[in-house]
């Protein structure tokens, strides 16, 4: 992971630096469309052409869920019956189905929203709470640990996937038998946003280098005033690593939002599931191969119901997507 | 580690007694008060589920032993044994390997395309760098819907697109070996991270070496290959290995398009699509074999690193540093 | 907005997100908890109006317990997580092939005493030993599908195939037929001739039945894998030819994969198949979504011109460590009681008139319940094909078969499913692919007993 050798210096973004050290395009924002000379035409008729590609689909996408059942794969990108396929009057199949109807889909995305919003809050707090030990704190075995950090990267999730679930299943089994616990478990949606409580590598890392940015005066004249260390965190380090906490947040909520791997393990009702477990659901469901129902135009839906969230992510965050993927190049 | 060295140059004070004595400081205790978090959930959440891990590779651990009808065995290298005796672990190996080989390159090829593009295209950048990036932020599952459909041999659009120039394109998702070529392409479409990230290190080349090189007379494919090529080699290179592991736990988009519960025998869906990752999740939890699932995933565990330290000693041939002695 | 309001919000955000997050959790989790009075079913969530009514039907004949049915399909991967979690179900609806593997496992419960002789006797035989392992029944059973052969006529008249020729009996014949009423255009197929359906296990038991009489792909007694007998590999290699036939599995597959079957548009109606075996579930989809269908169902024969059929079925089971065994016991026999099927298959008789159209009837594993929905229920409805598909169908329930209870059931299914697969991707050939499954199946079952 660190095959730089430039570790010490803070990325860009890094405190009181800003942005302005950037180029315009790894700065973020929508980008404007300037007028184009005579000389940049050829040029930018190639970039468009392949704009299209890495477009088309979202338009394909877009266009096939307002198709109604039976036309979803004519491939017309105006449909040549616009359909609301989302809500509707209940219908037992063999009628089409409304998206709304098949399924929960309400929970599923509001499950996925507060996960995702929980997980990202918990994993940047507890994450940027580490990384200012790393950074500030000299202390007995530091360099152990970070060394131990680095190398928890590098370990594939499988190896504690088993060990990790039949953990929850013990605390499930726990909290069944004491019925004046609230049960935490297999089966719930805890396993999901608790283990963010304790922090993640991979953002105590990047968060660490931001915080390493932040001249040690600041700290010094803190503590002269008698300061304690959580004030110094709070109100000296936190405020000033804001780009890199917003860049772990948003990371981490694009994570979550993505994640089916540990939703397909954990959770077992309908009505707990995310949006992408949601989705693969009513893809077994409906699809061909899946028993063949045919409703083709419900996943069509369901598909634009959890990309559109993260396309509104972007819209707001972009700048802090592109330069907290950017500075991930440098660090490495 | 250099980040490890660069931790180092805190003054350290030397000898075991002065080490030890560091504990009697006020700011050691604060220091550990913060790491509190990070330090219970290594212990909790990873280092004990690796001992426990490796322990149950060794056992006969499964749902008899979850819901309590039997008492766990130890069967000694029984399970690793199986790895070697299980056609489908060559199998999901070999599927796995296919797709790095056509994922990561593929990738990287596209994304420095795209980078160079970009960096060319001047005070349009913004926006079509915008473009590129979308697939970047589509969930793998709605990925998994895009392959499915997109690419139908006989309905779908791609096909539609290639008869279009006269060409009559594969049955991408039926045909086994057209399958991971699929998946590898909806990958290098989502490329946008990749690319941000060269283009982060193209900006990084100082101009002068372009314009030295220029002066020399070097053609633009030279002073891609002399100048670019070396002086961007570490975020090409940190690519590589982030894609490569990515590539060898891939599970969403292929578990979406291809398995699932749909109970008309699709259940154990299309073999040509059973990566290692997927294999993995259904000994562990389709048919509760914990042991075995959990001998599969130490294997796992010795093919990252193998990779990985294959990768860093290649790297050190053709990587270059930029002001740095090695 | 200030940086003190801002701050306030995100704090705000974060209590409304985390307490969001323990009410959803434990009132998720109180649903789950046992209490007496409370049956925690699986594998039965909200269905269609057969199963609706029929599920109003048991809760009615227990009316002191509140019944669970949270929505989905039974997943092996969930009932699995939920055994391990001692978050028990108390009943449990799968199906019929995977009971044996469960049972063989020690993960369910003995309920002879549940269901006795008097009981029993409602039941098909067939799907009551499906459900017996190692002497001892295990729950009862549900749906018994038969399978019969659907000919789109229209698709026979234009292609100048009589509707004799529409059958199984003759293996060359078939073949020729096959070839007669598959359609391509431009390279892709527009119409599938005949559907051997070998990819999907049910229809490959019936295959190899269909190269010998006395061959099933498990023996009697479940312990002997059969599944690369001479008859086996015949009937893949025979089935796989059928489909070369037709252009290849790619294309085969990938046309399939877009037809409309339960819909208003399917394949009998666009004309996309010549003729095909089918459970006969499909009849009820057909008359409701295309009363107009030009369909004729004939039966699946054997070689000598004989009717046979295969049975597709589920059932239900008690788990170790249920709770609440009385009202399991109770609900199962209630939900699969003759009492139940009648309720269910009037209210559909009655709803499907209102519009004009009719039900064909429902096929169980309850002997009795059938015929009383046949004679006293069903009613023609103008539409003489669907006339004579309730009358094949019925028929067939007497020349089905299923698979012979096995503790490797599940991974057989499996194992049999992926060899198919990878015949069918010409990845090897019908005697590889069959003996590596007959090896893993063998392998699951000396595991498992």
């Amino acid at each position: 992971m660190t095959a730089g050798g430039q570790e010490n210096q803070p990325p860009a973004i890094a405190a009181g630096a800003g942005p302005r050290g950037l180029p315009q395009v790894l700065r973020g924002g929508w980008g404007r469309m300037p007028q184009p000379s005579a000389k940049d035409i050829p040029f930018i008729a190639l970039l468009l052409g392949l704009s299209v590609l890495f477009i088309y689909p979202f338009l394909w996408l877009i266009s096939a869920s307002f198709k109604p059942r039976g036309q979803t794969f004519d491939n017309a990108l105006i449909p040549h019956d616009w359909h609301w396929n989302y809500t509707g009057p209940k219908h037992p199949s063999p009628d089409p189905q409304y998206l709304f109807n098949v399924g929960p889909v309400g929970d599923w995305m509001w499950n996925s929203i507060w996960i995702s919003l929980l997980g990202g809050i918990l994993v940047t707090f507890s994450s940027a709470m580490v990384a200012f030990a790393f950074a500030y704190f000299r202390f007995p075995l530091r360099n152990l640990l970070f060394a131990i950090l680095l190398g928890t990267l590098m370990l594939p999730p499988q190896v504690t996937m088993i060990p990790v679930y039949l953990l929850w299943n013990h605390i499930g089994k726990f909290t069944i038998e004491h019925s004046w616990l609230p049960h935490i478990g297999t089966g719930t949606q805890y396993p999901l946003w608790v283990p963010n409580l304790f922090g993640s590598a991979f953002y105590i890392f990047l968060q660490r280098q931001f915080f390493m940015g932040i001249p040690r005066d600041y700290f010094e004249a803190a503590r002269m005033d008698g300061d304690s260390y959580w004030t110094m965190f709070w109100r000296i380090a936190v405020p000033l690593a804001k780009p890199a906490l917003i860049v772990t947040f948003i990371f981490e909520v694009q994570a979550k939002w993505f994640d089916l791997l540990n939703p397909l393990i954990y959770l077992r009702d309908e009505v707990t599931f995310t949006a992408p477990l949601g989705l693969k659901t009513l893809v077994d469901r409906f699809n061909a191969t899946g028993g063949g129902v045919g409703d083709f135009q419900v996943i069509m839906a369901g598909t634009v119901l959890i990309v559109l969230p993260m396309l509104l992510l972007f819209a707001l965050f972009q700048k802090y997507f592109i330069q907290g993927i950017s500075t991930q190049g440098r660090k490495g | 580690m250099a980040s490890v060295q660069a931790v180092k140059t805190a003054p350290g004070p030397p000898g075991a007694r002065r080490w030890l004595s560091g504990f009697r400081e006020r700011e050691t205790w604060v220091a550990y008060a913060f790491l509190f978090p990070w330090i219970f959930g290594f212990l909790v959440l990873t280092l004990g589920p690796m001992l426990f891990s490796l322990y149950y590779s060794f056992t006969d651990y499964g749902i008899q032993q979850i819901a309590g009808v039997e008492q766990t065995h130890t069967v000694g290298l029984e399970n690793y044994r199986q790895l070697l005796d299980d056609p489908k672990i060559a199998l999901t190996l070999k599927n796995t390997f296919i797709y790095t080989v056509m994922m990561v390159p593929g990738t990287i090829v596209v994304a420095l395309g795209l980078a160079l593009l970009l960096k060319r295209a001047g005070r349009f950048a913004g926006f079509f760098r915008t473009i590129f990036y979308l697939p970047q932020i589509t969930p793998p599952v709605a990925v998994g819907v895009l392959v499915l459909y997109l690419f139908n041999g006989q309905i779908g659009i791609v096909n539609k697109g290639l008869s279009l120039i006269g060409i009559q394109g594969p049955y991408w998702t039926a045909d086994p070996s057209w399958i991971k070529p699929t998946l590898a392409i909806m990958d290098v479409w989502a490329c946008g991270g990749t690319m941000v990230i060269l283009l982060a290190a193209l900006y990084g080349v100082p101009q002068h070496l372009y314009e030295a090189a220029a002066m020399d007379g070097a053609s633009a494919w030279r002073r891609f290959k002399d100048v670019t090529l070396p002086m961007i080699s570490p975020a090409l290179f940190f690519c590589f290995i982030i894609l490569t592991i990515a590539a060898l736990n891939s599970f969403a988009q292929a578990y979406t398009a291809f398995f699932g519960t749909g109970s008309a025998g699709a259940g154990q869906g299309n073999e040509a699509a059973l990566f290692y990752a997927i294999y993995l999740f259904q000994q562990a939890f389709r048919y509760f074999d914990m042991g075995f699932a959990s001998a599969m995933a130490w294997l796992l565990f010795a093919i990252t690193m193998v990779v990985t330290l294959v990768n860093v000693l290649v790297s050190r041939r053709f990587v270059f540093y930029q002001g740095s002695a090695r | 907005m200030s940086r003190h309001h801002k701050r306030l919000l995100a704090l705000l955000v974060l209590v409304v997100t985390a307490s969001a997050a323990v009410i959803t959790g434990t009132a998720v989790a109180h649903t789950h908890r046992a209490a007496a009075g409370t049956l925690n079913i699986y594998g039965f969530g909200p269905g269609d109006d057969v199963q609706e009514n029929r599920a109003a039907y048991a809760a009615s004949q227990l009316p002191n317990t509140k019944v669970n049915r949270p929505p989905g399909d039974f997943a092996d991967q969930v009932f699995l997580t939920r055994l391990a979690s001692g978050d028990v179900p108390d009943l449990v609806r799968m199906d019929r092939p995977r009971i044996g593997t469960y049972a063989a496992k020690g993960v369910l419960q003995q309920m002879d005493s549940c269901v006795p002789a008097d009981v029993r006797k409602t039941y098909r035989v067939g799907a009551l030993r499906a459900l017996t392992y190692a002497g001892h029944l295990y729950g009862v059973p549900e749906f018994t599908q038969p399978v019969t052969l659907v000919v789109n006529q229209s698709a026979l008249r234009a292609a100048g195939v009589p509707l004799t020729d529409a059958s199984t009996t003759d293996k060359a014949k078939l073949l020729a037929t096959t070839r007669k009423l598959v359609k391509l255009s431009g390279g892709n197929l527009t119409r599938i001739g005949f559907d051997p359906k070998i990819d999907s296990f049910i229809f490959f038991m019936l295959w190899v039945k269909w190269f010998g009489n006395q061959y099933n792909v498990v023996s009697a007694d479940g312990l002997h894998a059969q599944l690369n007998t001479p008859q086996a590999i015949q009937a893949l290699t025979y089935a796989v030819q059928l489909i070369n036939a037709q252009g290849g599995w790619k294309k085969f597959l990938t046309f399939r994969d877009t037809w409309d079957i339960f819909g208003a548009g399917n394949p009998f109606v666009k004309d996309q198949v010549g003729f095909t075996p089918l459970e006969s579930f499909f009849y009820n989809s057909f008359s409701n979504n295309s009363p107009n269908v030009d369909i004729v169902a004939k039966f699946f024969t054997n070689r000598r011109g004989g009717p046979i059929s295969v049975f597709s079925g589920n059932g239900w089971v008690v788990p170790k460590g249920a709770k609440n065994v009385a009202d399991a016991c109770a609900y199962m026999k209630a939900v699969t009681s003759t009492q139940a099927w009648l309720t269910a298959a009037k209210k559909r008789y009655d709803a499907r008139k209102f519009t004009g159209r009719t039900f064909t009837g429902l096929y169980t594993a309850n002997a009795a319940a059938d015929q009383k929905i046949f004679e006293d229920i069903y009613q023609s409805f103008g539409h003489p094909q669907f006339d004579k598909a309730v009358q094949v169908a019925v028929q067939a329930g007497r020349y089905g078969f299923e698979m012979p209870v096995s503790p490797g059931g599940a991974q057989l299914v499996d194992a049999a499913n992926a060899a198919i697969q990878r015949v069918l991707n010409g990845q090897q050939t019908p005697t590889q692919a069959l003996n590596q499954a007959q090896r893993e199946a063998q392998a699951a079952i000396d595991k498992n007993k």
